[in-house]
């Protein structure tokens, strides 16, 4: 049995969790044939993904993972066709923990070493909820075209890492991963843009849309020159709004009504290479290849 | 030399310091970026890449990191450390930027990288920074997220050393990279350097440039009770540099003249790139034999007009920095007529003659 540890990072709410708790209900139900089948139960602890697999079929909002808390690893055996059983660990570090790599420059000792040890790394991207750069000029000459006022303050308030535009935040975040000091192997990157549903009607393919919404990222992949072997997927595993915790059922919108009645495994649309398919292993087949 | 029992005190295996006591390099030997410490024979410090102490909130890392964290090592600039380690790695065109205080020697470096964020080089792409913390730091008062009413340029703080800013680019034709290492300094000791020439001395980025731009502050050639004071600081500044025997032979230098937007609103418009023109013609006169080749660029770097296009004049400034380095002997002592400009002059048009 070979193991692989693919490294699930992302900024917070990115979707991370979401496509694990996905992922599990898909190789434990076998609704869809899939490329990696599940081997059995042998892995050992199964508590955290079942939750969020239990959470994720009731059309209910995973809690986030807080930056102090235990990681959560969720493992799988996996049967590849012509290459046996492989064992998929999957870290469920919290959105915290990548931000903190660019605000504070650092992270912990446990992330770092399995940051080091990753055989591949799934970057989740939520383009619905990315803080883009703005030249403040188009502010002040909004406000003027407006006859609005504007802010007192010349100044303004003081620059904080926090406030970077993501794109930024993530071009650091995979030039860590590639540093010295980590001293990690090449390794394969397949990134995902998540609530795909929320984006498609832009008309662009995934790789164009990553090009369109974050050119900076868009430029350092494509320049070739980071050791990453790169693919880029659109994915959508909700394909609706999902309740809170607190939320009734009679506050579900029609949009989730009609993705609860569909089968766990066919609400999951996974966009890449041109085509389209429910199989997120598709995905984690590569990333072990 | 030394042999493989006795290190040398210093990592550069050309230098002489060890038989004769000083620098291949011209260092000071206190703040040589090479240096080594060696105890009983061994090298205790081994600080490759480590860099320590710095300006504008740079931190002194280390890799060893506290209890259960992970320090990544990076910094926000580099200093003059970081720039040699990296120098030492990979070919890299050392850029400096000189000119009086708000010149916009900070907002240009800014804009350049900024741009990238954009996607709005042609013929560029960005392939990665070591210096991104502190390129969104000084991009920050430019940006919608600083909530500021008006558009200030930041004050960079006074310094002892020059700081780096680095990118990475690529040309979107090729997969050839090519590292910028971008000087930056408060602007007070060019100025000093126009009262006390031996001031030069202290800039090593000067000494070490491949390529010099000399800020001309665009703004200030419109007001006619600044403008005769800025012509005379910036030849004065050329003329002081170009007798330091600093600056290294065939050292190019790019006139840029900033904030053209300010100018193109401004009804002494005629006048401010009159005087322009005026100074390349003085700089040409005085120092011509001494700098190889002059170009003259007009930028825009923080847009606070609608009068000319975003990023007006920074694509052909880029190109410029990145042009390969030719060494010295190739190049011979150029006279030039005082009646021709430069090699090489952009037009306001961004176009070149």
């Amino acid at each position: 049995m070979t193991e692989s540890s693919l490294i699930v990072c992302g900024l917070p709410e990115s979707g991370k969790t979401t496509f694990l708790a996905a992922l599990w209900h898909l190789v434990l139900s076998k609704e869809i044939n899939t490329k990696l089948s599940l081997s059995g139960l042998s892995h050992g602890e199964y508590s955290y993904v079942t939750d969020i697999k239990d959470k994720w079929l009731k059309g209910r909002r995973q809690e986030r993972n807080k930056l102090n808390t235990p990681v959560q690893s969720v493992g799988m055996d996996l049967i590849k066709s012509d290459e046996g059983v492989v064992r998929v660990v999957f870290p469920d570090h919290s959105g915290e923990a990548y931000s903190e790599m660019w605000e504070a420059r650092s992270c912990s000792n446990e992330v770092a070493e399995q940051l080091r040890s990753r055989s591949g790394i799934l970057l989740f991207i939520n383009l619905n909820l990315i803080k883009a750069p703005r030249p403040l000029f188009d502010d002040i000459d909004l406000n003027k075209a407006l006859n609005q006022a504007l802010p007192e303050d010349e100044v303004g308030v003081p620059w904080d890492a926090a406030l970077s535009p993501d794109q930024v935040k993530l071009v650091d975040i995979l030039q860590f991963l590639r540093c010295n000091e980590l001293n990690a192997n090449d390794g394969k990157l397949a990134i995902f843009l998540s609530a795909w549903d929320l984006v498609e009607n832009q008309g662009l393919g995934p790789e164009d849309l990553l090009c369109a919404r974050m050119p900076l990222l868009d430029q350092y992949l494509k320049c070739g020159q980071h050791g990453w072997d790169v693919k880029i997927h659109g994915l959508s595993a909700q394909g609706a709004e999902y309740l809170s915790e607190d939320d009734k059922e009679e506050d579900a919108s029609e949009m989730l009504i009609e993705m609860l009645d569909k089968s766990g495994s066919e609400r999951i649309r996974l966009l890449f290479d041109g085509k389209e398919s429910h199989d997120l292993t598709e995905s984690l087949e590569w990333l072990t290849s | 030399m030394a042999s493989a029992e006795t290190p040398l005190p210093c990592r550069n295996s050309d230098c002489t310091f060890a038989e004769t006591g000083k620098c291949v390099e011209a260092h000071d030997v206190d703040s040589c970026p090479h240096r080594q410490q060696i105890d009983n024979g061994e090298v205790i410090d081994s600080a490759d890449g480590v860099v320590s102490g710095g300006e504008d909130g740079t931190e002194d890392v280390s890799n060893e990191g506290t209890a259960n964290r992970f320090n990544l090592g990076r910094k926000k600039t580099l200093d003059l450390g970081g720039a040699s380690a990296l120098l030492r790695k990979a070919s890299a065109n050392l850029i400096a930027t000189i000119g009086p205080v708000k010149a916009g020697k900070t907002c240009l470096i800014a804009a350049m990288y900024d741009t990238f964020q954009y996607s709005q080089y042609n013929a560029y792409t960005f392939a990665g920074s070591q210096t991104l913390a502190a390129f969104e730091g000084i991009c920050h008062s430019a940006r919608s997220t600083s909530q500021a009413g008006d558009l200030l340029n930041p004050r960079t703080k006074s310094s002892e050393h020059p700081f780096f800013y680095h990118l990475s680019i690529s040309e979107h034709s090729g997969q050839e990279l090519n590292n910028l290492l971008l000087a930056d300094r408060s602007g007070e000791i060019y100025e000093e350097i126009c009262k006390k020439p031996s001031v030069a001395e202290e800039c090593l980025e000067l000494e070490r440039a491949d390529l010099l731009n000399v800020l001309v502050d665009g703004l200030k050639l419109c007001d006619r009770f600044q403008r005769a004071a800025m012509i005379s600081t910036c030849q004065n500044m050329m003329l002081a540099l170009s007798e330091s025997g600093v600056v290294p032979p065939a050292l190019r230098v790019n006139l840029v003249l900033t904030k053209c937007d300010d100018i193109e609103v401004s009804e002494n418009k005629e006048s401010a790139y009159a005087a322009f023109k005026d100074l390349a013609a003085r700089i040409e006169d005085q120092c011509g034999s001494v700098f190889t080749k002059f170009s003259m660029f007009n930028v825009v770097a923080v847009r606070k007009h609608n009068v000319l296009v975003e990023r007006y004049g920074l694509e052909a400034l880029l190109q410029s920095w990145l042009e390969p380095v030719v060494p010295a002997q190739m190049f011979v002592s150029k006279t030039v007529t005082s009646n021709r400009a430069f090699g090489t002059s952009v037009m306001p048009n961004g176009g070149t003659s």
